[in-house]
């Protein structure tokens, strides 16, 4: 995928949705009635020329493109933004450190697969619990509790 | 002058009490720890550890700081020298030579010139600081918001010229940073904006977590490439860190001329300790009598790039701690833990909030100091931590990421925002848009768009007001010379690209 290709068109989408959202923005009561959209709306125009100019620009290169990179960064990626949803996911009914025992379980599955599955377990236990005293006891700072009962 | 000394001097006794001094190591050596990983540096580092200053007072929270940061430069160029992995843009330059040294068997040398050109860069900078901060911020003082606003304009687009970025891409990270500091409630109006119904965007996003998911969950997103090779292993047997007679007659100089470099360059919007150190590298090269001997283990060539890259740590924090601007990605995270912190960095600060400006000024120096004496004597035992797989540090650095955002915010919303952000940072790299560009204008962004409406105000809607004065006109003339300088380079270097080839 030619990502820089691709940032022109997102750029152009993402302007006029913005611009969109400004113009349906409510009318002051206070002040200049246009005041709180000048600056939006200067933006919104500014990220849609630029788009249009990364447009222009690779306006010759192809969509797709073969990048010799591993696959399995991509999917690396996916895996931890998927785990990482969860986890926020958890955070409320489970608490703290249910879901953080479990989500660190889970990244340590995809840094390490099989490999040194004891250490995973004891690291996991020592940051978890170790952070919990840490933030509550001093730096008074209340993570999640068990909420799911 | 007298006055300025004498507040410097009492920031010392702020910041030497024995409860700071033991947080300012604490800081350090956390620091150090997250500068050792690849793709991690400063920025990270005080984006990760912003939590642990929780419960303190501002002057130890601004210490602790002070420690991670240099903390993650030392360490940056620790895992520079020992395995040639640098932790960020700036340790770049200390692999030239720091990591053949290493291999030619003087890695003890490598590690203590560093230690001690960081050092010394460091603290003549900080004197130089000491100058240059009151006057500037004097003169910032008699900015209105028409000047302040030309001068963040000027910022923002110097920043992306200056790291010669590709100036599309570089306003497109400006555009949608500018665009993010525009979600939640209008200041002035009271109409929210870009909200979409959730009730806690009301407050707007906050940049910590911008630059929280940018620089460190991002990063943990691009470590795959690190951890799917097999680690290298540093040296850990070490003889005495210490450097040898000639060996210092070899470097002084060098760093007393790197020291200014870095400082200058440091002080610019947009250059850094990246551009500085590898402008003192290049500059050391050119003196030298035996340049062939750069880059296969020459002393001098780690010596001048670490002076200039600690020295630019320094400068660069002038315009942030004077006009409120921060010029680099690094500041930037300083500034938002100083925000956090419930201070304000600007025209200002220096007048009225005297005794913790000359206090941070001060924790910079006791930092500098304690990370030397830290490193030097216990970097047999610091280098340990490189040989800590990076497959457990990542996944606690990421753990520690969400742990962070929520301490901030207690909002699980924001929890989501960190993770959209980080797939944002995965997508810029992709695309080689500049991410510091976009952390820049989500900081000044809700002060320019304030300034650009009440200058307007002043002028009953007039765009007049922002060439009315004279310094507005020469931020003017500045911010087009920094749009038009890369275009004119570039036709330069093509008319000499077909000359050659005539």
């Amino acid at each position: 995928m030619n990502y820089s290709k691709l940032s022109g068109f997102v750029a152009v989408i993402f302007g006029v949705a913005y611009l969109g959202l400004t113009l349906q923005l409510k009318e002051a009561t206070l002040g200049n009635p246009m005041g709180h959209k000048l600056f939006p709306i200067g933006l919104a125009s500014l990220m849609i020329i630029l788009g249009i100019m990364q447009i222009i620009k690779t306006r010759k290169e192809k969509f797709i493109i073969n990048t010799d990179k591993d696959p399995r960064q991509t999917f690396f990626v996916i895996k931890i933004v998927v785990i990482s949803v969860l986890y926020v996911m958890l955070l409320k009914p489970l608490g703290y450190v249910v879901a953080t025992i479990i989500f660190l379980q889970l990244i340590f599955f995809v840094f390490n697969g099989f490999n040194k599955i004891v250490r995973n377990v004891i690291v996991t236990l020592v940051f978890t619990i170790g952070i919990y005293y840490v933030f509550n006891n001093l730096l008074g700072v209340h993570l999640p509790e068990f909420n799911l009962f | 002058m007298a006055e300025t000394l004498g507040l410097f001097l009492d920031g010392f006794k702020v910041a030497l009490t024995l409860e700071n001094l033991l947080w300012v190591t604490a800081g350090g050596l956390l620091g150090t720890i997250i500068g050792m990983l690849p793709g991690l540096g400063p920025a990270t580092g005080v984006a990760v550890l912003i939590p642990m200053t929780f419960g303190m007072d501002p002057t130890a929270a601004l210490i602790t700081m002070c420690g991670v940061y240099y903390g993650a430069m030392f360490g940056g160029s620790r895992s520079s020298i020992l395995i040639n992995t640098p932790g960020d843009g700036a340790a770049v330059a200390a692999t030239f030579d720091g990591y053949p040294m290493a291999m030619n068997g003087r890695a003890e040398s490598a590690l203590a010139i560093s230690g001690i050109a960081s050092f010394i860069g460091g603290i003549l900078a900080t004197i130089a600081m000491v100058f240059v901060a009151t006057p500037v911020s004097k003169f910032a003082i008699k900015f209105g918001p028409a000047e302040y606003f030309m001068l963040m304009l000027f910022a923002l687009s110097a920043t992306v010229t200056m790291a010669k970025d590709n100036l599309i891409k570089g306003f497109m990270s400006i555009s949608l940073g500018l665009m993010i500091s525009t979600v939640g409630i209008d200041s002035l109006t009271g109409i929210k904006r870009f909200t979409f119904g959730i009730p806690e965007l009301g407050s707007g996003i906050d940049f910590l977590i911008v630059i929280i998911a940018i620089f460190a969950l991002g990063e943990v997103f691009k470590s795959y490439k690190h951890v799917s090779q097999p680690q290298k292993k540093a040296n850990k047997k070490f003889g005495k860190i210490w450097i040898t007679m000639q060996e210092w007659k070899d470097s002084w100089k060098p760093i007393l001329r790197s020291t200014p470099i870095g400082f200058f360059l440091g002080a610019l919007p947009g250059a850094g300790g990246t551009m500085a150190s590898l402008m003192s590298y290049n500059n050391e090269k050119q003196l030298s009598k035996d340049p062939d001997s750069f880059g296969k283990g020459n002393i001098v060539g780690l010596a001048a790039p670490e002076a200039a890259n600690n020295a630019a740590s320094v400068g660069a924090l002038i315009p942030m701690l004077t006009l409120g601007i921060p010029g680099s990605g690094t500041t930037a995270v300083m500034m938002g833990a100083l925000l956090m912190l419930g201070i304000q960095p600007g025209p200002l600060f220096f007048t009225q909030q005297a005794d913790l400006a000359w206090g941070l000024i001060a924790s910079m120096v006791v930092g500098n100091i304690i990370l030397i004496i830290i490193n030097i004597p216990l970097a047999g035992l610091l280098v340990k931590v490189l040989s800590v797989p990076q497959r457990v540090l990542y996944p606690i650095v990421l753990a520690l990421t969400f742990i962070g955002v929520y301490a901030i915010g207690t909002s699980y919303v924001d929890l989501y925002l960190l993770i959209i952000f980080g797939v944002v940072g995965i997508f810029f790299s992709k695309s080689g848009i500049p991410t510091p560009p976009l952390i820049l204008a989500i900081i000044v962004g809700s002060g320019m768009e304030k300034n650009f409406r009440s200058a307007l105000k002043i002028n009953d809607g007039s765009y007049d007001a922002f060439f009315s004065s004279t310094i507005c006109i020469v931020l003017f003339i500045l911010t087009i010379i920094t749009l038009l300088y890369p275009i004119v380079s570039m036709i330069l270097e093509k008319r000499k690209v077909a000359k050659n080839q005539a």
